[in-house]
């Protein structure tokens, strides 16, 4: 099952890494990246809403997995929901990450980087999966709704302190 | 006892936040800038960010 969430991933990752490595956009994806981290990062850990989340607001209609056999269902769910770029998505996080595969600057350099972000990405996605399909993992919604304000305020710190990397990146090739 | 600290030895949430955001801004800087400055914390950050981003989607209400 890892399996069917990871090589999507890569495989949508690497040739979006491609395409953003063969573009001269790495200066101005330093400046997006720490402008972007930093208002992001600010508005999930304070806890206010301002700007919206980038992304998609699709959610995988039932007929594409009810009524299809067991495998298929997998490779549905691995395909859309393990690149993780068709369905919604509540943490601002995700959006960042094409921005720095941009500031990789280079084609090998992004689509590996880019690669590496889509297997991280596809193996959270199917162990969060697995973890949730033990017995006895039903989630209680205020439970739910409480985890994802500490994911929200995870999220937000890490996008703070990647805003501080894309301040030093910057400033080193400044100086 | 409730537990619970009061009066002026407690400090104000917002406070907190911002030192708590000034600090990850500057640890991110300060690693970063050790590093050379080459992209390569603010690389293993974004795999830390995908990782994250893909447990956490499981907890979207």
């Amino acid at each position: 099952m890892v399996t069917a969430y990871t090589v999507p991933a890569v495989a949508v990752w690497a040739v979006l890494g491609l395409g953003l490595g063969a573009l001269p956009l790495a200066g101005p994806a330093r400046t997006l990246t720490a402008i972007y981290a930093g208002c992001y990062g600010l508005q999930e850990v304070t806890g206010r809403r301002g700007l919206p989340t980038p992304g998609s607001r699709w959610q995988v209609p039932q007929t594409m997995v009810l009524g299809v056999s067991g495998r298929r269902r997998i490779l549905v769910w691995g395909s859309v929901l393990g690149p993780g770029f068709l369905t919604r998505n509540p943490y601002a996080g995700f959006g960042l990450l094409p921005i720095v595969v941009a500031t990789a600057g280079g084609v090998r350099a992004a689509a590996t980087l880019a690669a590496v972000i889509g297997l991280a990405h596809g193996t959270g996605r199917a162990l969060a999966l697995l973890r949730d399909a033990r017995p006895g993992a039903a989630a209680d919604p205020l439970r739910l709704v409480l985890t994802s304000m500490y994911w929200r305020a995870f999220d937000g710190f890490v996008l703070l302190v990647v805003a501080g990397a894309a301040i030093a990146v910057q400033g080193h090739l400044l100086a | 006892m409730t537990g619970r600290l009061a009066g002026p030895a407690r400090l104000p949430r917002p406070a907190v936040t911002a030192a708590a955001a000034t600090t990850a801004v500057a640890a991110g800087l300060a690693v970063e800038w050790a590093a050379g400055g080459l992209g390569v914390t603010l690389a293993s950050l974004a795999v830390l960010v995908a990782a994250a981003n893909g447990f956490a989607k499981a907890y979207s209400p």
